[in-house]
């Protein structure tokens, strides 16, 4: 099974008809972003805008946030994490704490500076310090991480 | 198939007078909120891909509209390590790594 979430529209849609045309039947696709707790959260940060414009938009859009601890269903093994998330790649995950503790997940986070992967690496040290996640190297700009400890 | 059958679907001579379908423009998809985008259809060696024209410069859409497939190193090791398990994977974009996933 595959949880997908897209927070943007025009992309949710697009994923929503990519995944009709490959008949894909075993993926759940979400029109939220991953967050640490549940929260409306402001449309505008998800892009790169110019302040000016949004003032001319008028009214503040939202989109909803939620936890991948309520996302995904209890009792559903997750073997591995995958998060390229608007910057929201660390607050994602502590709102899959449940997640994480239960299953140790390889974690594959966008992370192509030395400084986010450092960052990273000492969240996850701080927050499951029990499953002792390692840094693994660096692919496509992404940070991969491994417990060595697993549940 | 029989020689009738060929005969059928062979190409006339005359194709002056058949109208070409617009073949790889975009086409238009309607959003809850009675907006709509244009997308184009792309493919690579996992599937066809949803590629919004306002995404096409990003660089998942460059990628399949190459008929490539972005970030196989990561793919390949992601399908390796899923084994029997979930896995979750966001922000998905267009979908650009979803058939692989699969």
């Amino acid at each position: 099974m595959i949880h997908g979430f897209e927070p943007t529209e025009t992309a949710f849609g697009a994923a929503s008809f990519t995944t009709r045309l490959n008949g894909l039947e075993n993926v759940n696709l979400h029109n939220v972003i991953a967050g640490k707790r549940a929260r409306d959260f402001p449309k505008a940060r998800l892009v790169d805008r110019n302040p000016e414009d949004d003032k001319a938009t008028g009214p503040v859009s939202f989109v909803e946030m939620k936890k991948l601890d309520t996302i995904v269903p209890q009792g559903r093994y997750v073997s591995v994490i995958h998060l390229k998330s608007y910057s929201m790649e660390m607050p994602a995950l502590l709102g899959a704490k449940r997640i994480v503790q239960d299953c140790a997940p390889l974690l594959v986070m966008k992370a192509p500076r030395t400084r986010t992967q450092r960052f990273f690496l000492s969240c996850l040290q701080a927050h499951f310090p029990d499953l002792k996640y390692q840094f693994a190297g660096v692919m496509d700009e992404n940070a991969i991480f491994v417990p060595l400890n697993c549940a | 198939m029989a020689l009738e059958q060929l005969d059928s679907t062979a190409a006339p001579e005359d194709t002056d007078s058949i109208q070409a379908p617009d073949i790889g423009g975009p086409s238009v998809i309607p959003l809850d909120g009675g907006e709509t985008f244009e997308y184009t259809l792309a493919s690579n060696s996992f599937g066809h891909y949803c590629v919004p024209v306002d995404l096409a410069d990003t660089k998942e859409a460059v990628s399949v509209t190459a008929a490539a497939v972005p970030e196989l190193s990561t793919v390949e090791l992601i399908c390796r390590k899923m084994g029997k398990g979930d896995l979750i994977t966001g922000s998905t974009g267009f979908g650009a790594f979803l058939p692989a996933f699969h």
